[in-house]
């Protein structure tokens, strides 16, 4: 090993030792595994880098002496550089129409159904909330990890009162029928976004999840079959390494031209 | 006579073809790539069950539904692992027959060396669970496959403290793995 070189120093003796011992490593465990294991979702989000350090830290403790969920961190690796037709990550969104015989789902009793779903939500979110855990999410029925009083909090929502979404286009401004696009400030921590827009009705327009950029191009195909002068009403909401939620989201407007 | 595939498969039926083959084609490189080898045969049914859990999702959301590749890729990347899991609960053969239980080609290595290859891995992890706790995490994740940078990036260090920590705690793993007999 020839330190202070840079990182290039670690790609000589150590990286043929890593390699030696990868295999052993990567070889089916002796003995029984610990009890708990992450959830999938949490070992994806870590694998693919989405997680607080303090989160990620905790899941590489359990790899190390696991080599199931190690095994099942490299499947998320293997899967997360397979690319699909966006750029994974960059925040680009595959519309993902469903079928055409799917239509016979819609009723009108379905959004008057929603509608009152929707108003209860909108309720709740005001009632109060538990505080956000720094549980990694942990699956099982065996003893729960105890969380180390000492390490820090996984990073929830900076400021767990009001609405952390600020939009950057201007309330119930006129928007254009081919296409537009919808911007808001970037909330420090999200990992991503989740983004409605529906009717004034409250039939859904778009509804895309998770986004990583603070930013959407509605497309005009998904406008076509709106009435001129519609009323448009946005939500975003942005998601955490902890998995919450902001609270509150605000609603913001837009008014379809003629 | 030959049933369709559309018919025998009803995520094929449910999703759009291009996404349909896309997430097909890479959810089986990624299984062949990282599945354990005593699901190597059971490979095209996770891929399955993976494209069947993306319909669901699919199915509970409205019409007209857009989704990220990196969500509809982390709903089927959960739903095979929790396959595997589920698999691997009822699986009675237990770990260390998995040698014999397959058929190893000639001039592979043989059931020695894998019994070998996982008492060293039994003993990594041992070691591993003792190394200070940062010098742990830094040299898991380069035995994972990731390179300084990603581990810097993953811990929330940056690439020279992510070296150090790497170089050191590779240190005391090999002095751990003398300890207990195995030289690497």
């Amino acid at each position: 090993m020839f330190r202070g070189q840079g990182t290039r120093a670690v790609n000589t003796e150590d990286d043929l030792l890593i390699d030696r011992l990868r295999a052993a490593w990567q070889a089916p465990a002796v003995g029984p595994p610990p009890a708990d294991h992450p959830d999938p979702e949490k070992i994806w989000d870590a694998a693919a880098g989405r997680l607080a350090p303090e989160v990620t830290a905790r899941l590489v403790d359990h790899l190390a002496l696991c080599a199931e969920c190690a095994e099942e961190w490299r499947l998320a690796l293997a899967l997360e550089r397979e690319k699909l037709n966006d750029t994974a990550g960059s925040g680009t969104v595959a519309p993902l129409p469903l079928r055409p015989a799917r239509s016979s789902w819609w009723d009108p009793r379905w959004a008057a159904a929603a509608a009152l779903l929707v108003g209860a939500l909108g309720f709740a979110v005001f009632l109060p909330k538990s505080p956000p855990t720094d549980d990694p999410g942990y699956r099982g029925t065996g003893d729960r990890p105890v969380p180390d009083a000492s390490s820090p909090a996984v990073p929830g929502p900076p400021a767990a009162t009001g609405s952390l979404i600020e939009s950057l286009v201007r309330d119930n401004a006129p928007v254009t029928r081919k296409g537009f696009k919808v911007a808001w400030k970037p909330v420090p921590q999200a990992v991503y976004y989740d983004l409605s827009i529906r009717t004034s009705g409250l039939d859904t327009v778009v509804q895309v999840t998770g986004l990583t950029a603070t930013e959407y191009e509605v497309p005009a195909e998904k406008l076509t079959k709106l009435r001129p002068a519609s009323h448009l009403v946005w939500q975003v909401e942005a998601v955490f390494p902890d998995g919450t939620r902001s609270p509150c989201p605000p609603t913001f407007r837009l008014t379809l031209e003629e | 006579m030959t049933v369709p595939s559309v018919v025998r498969d009803p995520a094929r039926r449910e999703l759009p073809d291009s996404l349909y083959r896309e997430l097909r084609a890479a959810l089986t490189r990624a299984v062949n790539h990282s599945c354990p080898s005593w699901l190597t045969a059971e490979s095209e049914d996770l891929v399955q069950v993976a494209l069947l859990r993306v319909v669901d999702v699919l199915r509970r959301r409205e019409e007209e539904t857009a989704l990220s590749s990196f969500y509809l890729k982390r709903a089927a990347y959960s739903a095979v692992v929790d396959e595997i899991r589920r698999r691997r609960r009822r699986r009675e053969v237990p770990i260390e027959d998995e040698a014999g239980a397959i058929e190893l080609p000639t001039g592979s290595p043989g059931p020695s060396d894998h019994a070998a290859s996982r008492e060293l891995g039994s003993a990594i992890r041992g070691c591993l669970g003792a190394l200070i706790a940062s010098r742990r995490q830094a040299v898991t994740l380069r035995l994972q496959g990731h390179s300084v940078v990603d581990v810097g990036r993953r811990l929330g260090w940056d690439a020279k403290k992510a070296e150090n920590l790497i170089y050191r705690g590779m240190a005391d793993l090999r002095q751990c793995l003398e300890d207990k007999g195995h030289a690497p």
